[in-house]
């Protein structure tokens, strides 16, 4: 009977309190569903990460984020193996997908889908010959011109070739064919180049209507006695690459002609020794505000080291040539981005899902946003 | 499942030889520099009879669901033998493709050289089982039957990519 009492007064005693508490405060309005649309134009470190899932490898996503307040953004959920790309103007992102009509089989349908980047939903697509490069998606597989008229996507049958989209007549303008070379780096408004198996670079330069009128190669580099990792990065229209034992190869696009500069090293003497190189997939970074070039390196290095991650990157000033500094990622970084603005980040998309952020202007790690990503194959920036 | 482990699950053990190596890919990158479509005619399409269930045997070492195993030193992607499958044969259900790209291995056993079609099975999503990248031989994207960051279901009815066979094509020259 005691316990029995105590507990009816204690009841009592709770019900009144928690009486007193509403009666101070006003019913919560009821809501509505409302719908978040990302505000244009973009903050200028708007990050967008490329995840092919390859756990899954039936569709993909692109995990829109905002790397200063380590907030995810939104989500564009992507075809199978889908690479990605982001307009000039910043108004559309672009995928080229692949669809089965079952899922994983029956009929194949390749679409150019063009997102608004506020909305992030569809605003129109383009059907796109079903000869679309199936692939780790990679930089230099979908890009569009420089003001932002033509779309290139590229081919893999394994014959190679280029569709180009106009993205004002919303069709398919028509298609290159690449015959013996790879991929698409666009230059300018009408103009891209492939990297070839002879060691060659070829130019074609397109009209308005994106029809060839012109096509050009020029020597580039002895493919017997270096490996060229066709993941470039380029400051305007000149493209910097490396072989898989860091000899920088740069390329300047901006005149009628390429004109191959001269080449220099990542490595001195004592660090080649010591087995220092490249690896990574997309291995290198470029700020064009700092004028730097960012770089994945590893030591005691293999041949088949040449895609793997690494903790640390090595910053070069492009004039000089010099290592100006070393950034270390708490966690294997695979594929990076600099972005364009005067007050860089360097983006490091992690062999954990995770994303890597450094402040380049000290070239200090400022935060991480783990677990972001299943399978980042690239981080697309402004 | 960490990327890491996804994608960069190793060998302790390198048998592939560089220099033989090196002789086979300088011809690849020659037919190459012909033209893309050439390669289609590389004696790549005796797929079907080769996923025929190979027996052991002796003079073929090793483990076919280890990373380990000898002839997948170039390979990237799931191993078919952990997904029903075997080293040579696709699991139930899925379409190997005919068209795929090669790598050279070293066995251990003889100390010869061999031509390995890396061929995909297609048609389901990934098996997620025995990940293993082993890139030994590998080569940039303009070498594209040496690169096996292309998805090989090329020639399946289906293009989705469900696991990888290692298929003995011949000893290397």
């Amino acid at each position: 009977m005691r316990t029995n009492r105590i507990s009816v007064q204690s009841a009592l005693g709770l019900s009144l309190l928690v009486l007193g508490l509403n009666s101070a405060r006003a019913d919560l309005p009821a809501g509505t569903v409302g719908q978040t649309v990302l505000p244009f134009p973009p903050e200028a470190h708007r990050a967008f990460i490329i995840d092919v899932e390859f756990d899954s490898f039936v569709v993909g996503r692109v995990t829109v984020v905002d790397p200063d307040q380590k907030r995810v953004l939104g989500m564009v959920p992507t075809g199978f193996a889908a690479p990605s790309t982001l307009s000039h103007d910043r108004k559309t992102l672009y995928s080229a997908d692949i669809w089965y009509s079952r899922g994983t089989r029956g009929t194949r349908t390749d679409v150019l889908t063009a997102w608004d980047s506020s909305t992030l939903s569809p605003a129109w697509e383009v059907p796109l010959p079903n000869k679309r490069a199936e692939s780790l998606t990679q930089r230099y597989s979908l890009n569009a011109s420089g003001d932002d008229k033509f779309i290139y996507v590229y081919n893999f049958t394994p014959s190679t070739s280029v569709t180009v989209v106009d993205t004002q007549a919303k069709a398919v303008a028509g298609e290159i064919a690449i015959p013996g070379c790879v991929l698409n780096y666009p230059i300018g408004n009408r103009r891209f180049a492939s990297l070839c198996g002879d060691g060659s670079l070829q130019v074609v330069t397109l009209n308005d209507e994106g029809k060839e009128t012109a096509r050009s190669r020029t020597p580039f580099f002895d493919p017997n006695a270096e490996k060229l990792v066709e993941r470039a990065i380029n400051v305007g229209e000149t493209y910097y690459f490396t072989t898989t034992l860091g000899t920088v190869r740069p390329v300047d696009f901006s005149g009628d002609a390429p004109k191959i500069l001269p080449s220099w090293s990542l490595v001195s003497d004592e660090e080649k020794k010591a087995g220092w190189a490249p690896g990574g997939w997309q291995l290198m970074a470029a700020s064009p505000k700092l004028d730097r070039l960012y770089v994945l390196m590893h030591d005691a290095h293999e041949p088949m080291k040449w895609e793997d991650p690494s903790t640390l990157i090595w910053a070069f000033d492009l004039k000089t040539h010099k290592k100006i500094a070393t950034l270390e990622a708490p966690v294997p970084v695979w594929s990076m981005q600099a972005t364009g603005d005067d007050k860089p980040l360097l983006l490091g998309v992690d062999v954990e899902g995770g994303l890597q952020i450094f402040d380049l202007k000290t070239n200090k790690l400022s935060g991480s946003m783990p677990k972001v990503a299943k399978t980042a194959t690239q981080v697309m920036s402004y | 499942m960490k990327l890491l482990d996804l994608l960069f699950e190793r060998s302790t053990r390198r048998v592939a030889d560089t220099t033989s190596r090196r002789k086979l890919l300088s011809r690849m990158g020659s037919l190459m520099v012909a033209g893309a479509a050439l390669p289609l005619l590389l004696p790549l399409d005796r797929t079907s009879k080769a996923l025929a269930a190979e027996p052991a045997q002796a003079g073929d070492p090793g483990d076919p669901n280890s990373c380990d195993y000898w002839r997948y030193c170039s390979i990237d992607g799931f191993l078919c033998s952990c997904c029903g499958g075997s080293a040579t044969s696709c699991p139930p259900g899925t379409e190997a493709s005919q068209v795929s790209w090669i790598g050279t291995c070293r066995n251990p056993a003889d100390g010869k050289d061999y031509i390995i079609s890396y061929n995909d099975c297609c048609g389901k999503q990934s098996c997620a089982q025995c990940a293993c990248t082993r890139n030994d031989s590998e080569e940039p994207a303009y070498r594209p039957f040496n690169n096996n960051d292309v998805n090989w279901c090329l020639a399946a009815k289906s293009h989705i990519y469900h696991c990888t066979v290692s298929v003995i094509r011949g000893v290397a020259i």
